[in-house]
């Protein structure tokens, strides 16, 4: 990139070429490429250290007695592990593809907002920083679950307000971001680029920064009011003072739901990207998808007692949120059918990103029919805080989310490296991943059904069997993961050289495949037109 | 050239969605405060 | 009555359930089914929706299955150019909403059961603590902790040498379990002395919240005598996995000599006397039934 700096004289604003030099151009980026690859690289470190935690978890869970640590330590271990996945590491990796990719797919120069934008990303060191520092201090990190129910997180010691700050800290960073998004998607589309002609990951990510901005501030009123129960007095939450511990709860999933979402919904748009191009075929149902996308949104905001049928609510209610939550089975379905009418009567070929999102289309199902069980109130009542709960939504979220982000990043990496990876080590990568994600966690399905409930560090001898084999699995998966990083440094570093199309399927059509790769530090000087 | 970047009407728009956009998030924020202080009395 | 034989026709080979008590068989893989009419009819929902589920997936993942092997690039496939299917996506809406609706009933009729705690012939009222339950009879003047097993409860402290399959019901027996008569409707209020706990017991089917400050209720009806087992399943603290529920059914004559021994102990007791408060009394209780 020197060479940038010869051109200097020519122009007027000579920061407008190539990247600053140094520290000084992550530190002071506003360049959309720039805090993406910050936001990825970022989310990638946390998913390490998140994971890192799950095995604590998996190893002391791999046979009955307690071996390696103690009850509190495990508590710890299963709230931050939860806490780092989801704000550490998929919320980030999907705010640092939204980063890269929109600005690309709309036909825009940058992000509309591109110092709020460094500002949202430089956050979340701080957060993390401070949320991991919890573990140091003396009553430990967080150990009431990352739902953070009073009255029992309450009992957290100097960790306290610790978290809440953190938390504050990346509700604000993901207001920001998703602010951004939204300002970008409606002000900053190539002439021509009307709604419905927007790429489908944009659309995605659209309606998941609409959640975003609707659900974050709600997270951050129920962090208040337990700091200030646990400060200032009031009792929001705590009975002794006529208060209501339940009324959090609700709270917390008015936000939790639509956040299950806000992690699945840009995961749809990656999957409705990427099977069309390696089908050979458009996407089946562009307008539906959009149309099933929002309705999955608008649902999300009204299901939320689903997560807690068990605190004792009216008859009416729980047959209210059974029915809504079993209504979202509808939009969707016919996302999973419209993937796979896309398939059909295609040319499939199997790249990794392709394999991946072949991988999601099945285990993300199996997720869906979990949940669909789930839904049925008088089930759940069997289901509920049991390890059928943790395989549901490890189904959605890992082979889910995750492997969307995988895919993503095979998909896109080399247009953003100008570098092919290495074919071989991601289908082996691949293949690693879709079969120990599976010893993982299809076994925590039978382990939930014959009782064994979720969050403990130690179990009766009955459920042994399964637990190891769940243990098993997850250490092939966590070292699995090695070889991601690997692949994805690797192709950093170099490789063979990339083609503007990348992919050799004649399609895709998106705005990012008509630039190099890499793309220009910026992207469209000059907007495209769209016809 | 179609739209240039710091084109003033596009300007306007964006400081326009941004601010709707914080009235949506600090409504949630106080709304769902509000609501709890009215229940809890 | 419908789902009931749902559940008689759905029970996978392995759900055997053993009332006795004793450890369930390793390997386990389904629900198993219980001695509660709600607990049958749980088990039936359960089996009912699961295999409509396996349905689905059979059509959906087949469907998945023939097109990735059917329309292979490296077979020479020609990709067809077709977009949408208006027919097609109506149906894809419509089916789903018809099974969804078929689903719905049948939930619906045992929740209403399930709500249904009138009209029954006793109540206990269960406190949770951090980490032990209460168990007050009421109108009985009987009240007891119930706490972990101490040969459980020594086995499982980090690094205790002892390993967990020499001990039985490892984390899954208590000092005193909950005794109840068998057949009859057991109302259960639930409350907590300080974080929210749940108590669970699977053979019953039933789970519900014990929060602080507020009392929730649900019932059972246990048809068989025998020992059942289950535990905390809300978050509560440390040793959130030491609190198991045990709960003892009794043929009615043995429960009502339990309940007569229980009352004669807590006279016996001479500190019961002067405190009356649950509190103080509960310990006394404890310790003459050791």
């Amino acid at each position: 990139m020197a060479h940038a700096h010869t051109h200097d004289a020519a122009h007027d604003h000579h920061d407008d070429h190539g990247p600053a030099k140094g520290i000084g151009r992550w530190l002071f980026a506003t360049n959309h490429k720039d805090i993406g690859t910050m936001y990825m690289l970022f989310s990638l470190l946390m998913f390490f250290i998140g994971g890192a935690m799950a095995l604590v978890i998996r190893a002391e869970l791999f046979q009955p007695g307690m071996q390696l640590v103690d009850p509190m330590f495990f508590n710890q271990m299963t709230t931050m592990h939860a806490l780092i996945m989801i704000f550490g590491a998929v919320m980030p990796a999907f705010v640092g593809l939204a980063n890269w990719m929109i600005p690309l797919q709309v036909g825009a120069p940058d992000m509309a907002l591109p110092r709020m934008n460094n500002f949202s990303f430089w956050i979340l060191p701080f957060a993390f920083t401070m949320l991991l520092g919890t573990l140091f201090v003396p009553g430990g990190g967080p150990a009431g679950g990352w739902t953070m129910y009073p009255p029992l997180s309450q009992q957290l010691g100097d960790g306290f307000p610790m978290l809440i700050f953190a938390v504050h800290l990346m509700g604000a960073s993901s207001i920001m971001g998703a602010i951004n998004v939204i300002v970008t998607i409606m002000n900053m589309r190539a002439p021509g680029m009307s709604l419905l002609k927007m790429p489908i990951f944009v659309w995605t990510w659209l309606i998941t920064a609409y959640l975003l901005i609707a659900v974050m501030p709600v997270l951050a009123g129920a962090v208040t009011m337990l700091l200030t129960d646990h400060y200032f007095g009031t009792t929001f939450f705590e009975a002794a003072g006529g208060g209501d511990p339940v009324m959090f709860q609700h709270i917390f999933w008015f936000f939790g739901h639509p956040e299950v979402y806000i992690m699945i919904l840009p995961a749809f748009g990656i999957v409705s990207e990427i099977i069309p191009t390696f089908s050979r075929k458009p996407l089946f149902g562009y307008d539906a998808m959009v149309y099933a996308t929002a309705s999955i949104a608008f649902l999300s905001f009204i299901v939320w007692a689903h997560h807690m049928f068990t605190v004792g609510m009216p008859l009416a209610g729980q047959m209210f949120f059974m029915l809504a939550t079993m209504l979202i089975a509808v939009p969707t379905g016919v996302k999973v059918f419209n993937w796979t009418a896309t398939m059909f009567k295609g040319s499939i070929s199997f790249e990794p990103p392709m394999l991946f999102a072949i991988s999601f289309l099945f285990l993300f199902t199996i997720g869906g029919f979990s949940g669909l069980m789930l839904a049925i109130v008088p089930a759940d009542f069997q289901y509920h805080d049991t390890y059928f709960v943790v395989a549901h939504f490890h189904y959605v979220l890992v082979p889910g989310a995750v492997f969307s982000l995988m895919a993503a990043a095979y998909y896109w990496l080399p247009k953003w490296t100008g570098h092919m990876y290495n074919m071989k080590l991601a289908k082996a990568h691949f293949w690693l991943s879709t079969i120990f994600v599976n010893v993982l966690f299809f076994p925590q399905h039978f382990l939930g059904l014959a009782g064994m409930p979720r969050r403990i560090p130690d179990y009766s001898t009955q459920f042994a069997d399964w637990n190891m084999i769940s243990s098993i699995g997850a250490f092939g998966f966590g070292l699995s993961q090695l070889l991601f990083a690997y692949i994805v440094f690797a192709c950093i570093r170099g490789g063979e050289k990339a083609t503007d199309k990348v992919w050799d399927s004649g399609r895709p059509h998106g705005l990012e495949w008509t630039l190099s790769s890499p793309p220009p530090y910026h992207s469209f000087e000059t907007a495209p037109e769209v016809k | 050239m179609a739209t240039e970047i710091r084109d003033p009407e596009r300007k306007r728009g964006v400081q326009r969605t941004v601010l709707w956009l914080l009235l949506i998030a600090a409504t949630f924020y106080f709304g769902f405060i509000a609501m709890a202080v009215m229940r809890a009395q | 009555m419908k789902i009931v034989k749902y559940a008689a026709a759905g029970s996978l080979a392995g759900a055997a359930f053993a009332p006795s008590g004793a450890a369930l068989a390793a390997w386990e893989l389904n629900m198993p089914v219980g001695v509660t009419e709600l607990s049958r009819d749980i088990h039936g929902l359960h089996m009912l929706i699961f295999w409509i589920c396996v349905l689905i997936a059979i059509a959906v993942f087949g469907m998945m299955i023939y097109s990735i092997v059917k329309f292979r690039h490296s077979q020479g496939a020609v990709p067809a150019n077709f977009d949408h299917s208006t027919k097609a996506e109506i149906v894809w809406t419509i089916i789903p909403v018809a099974i969804l609706v078929g689903m719905a009933i049948p939930a619906a009729a045992t929740l209403v059961k399930i709500e249904d705690t009138r009209d029954s012939d006793m109540t206990v009222k269960v406190t949770g603590y951090q980490w032990k339950w209460q168990y007050e009879y009421l109108d009985q003047d009987v009240s007891f902790f119930s706490t972990l097993a101490r040969d459980s409860d020594h086995a499982r402290q980090l690094d205790s040498g002892v390993d967990p399959n020499s001990v039985e019901n490892y984390l899954l027996e208590v000092d005193n379990p909950l005794v109840v008569p068998v057949g009859k409707k057991v109302r259960v209020l639930l409350t907590s002395h300080d974080v929210i706990h749940a108590w669970w017991v699977p053979a019953f089917g039933m789970k519900k919240d014990a929060i602080p400050g507020f009392v929730n209720e649900l019932w059972f009806r246990a048809d068989e005598p025998g020992i059942y087992r289950g535990q905390c399943a809300e978050l509560c603290g440390r040793d959130h996995a030491f609190m198991p529920v045990v709960v003892n059914v009794l043929p009615q004559q043995e429960y009502d000599s339990w309940l007569a021994q229980q009352k004669g102990g807590e006279q016996a007791a001479p500190a019961a006397a002067s405190a009356q408060t649950v509190e103080n009394a509960a310990p006394a209780t404890a310790a003459a039934a050791e």
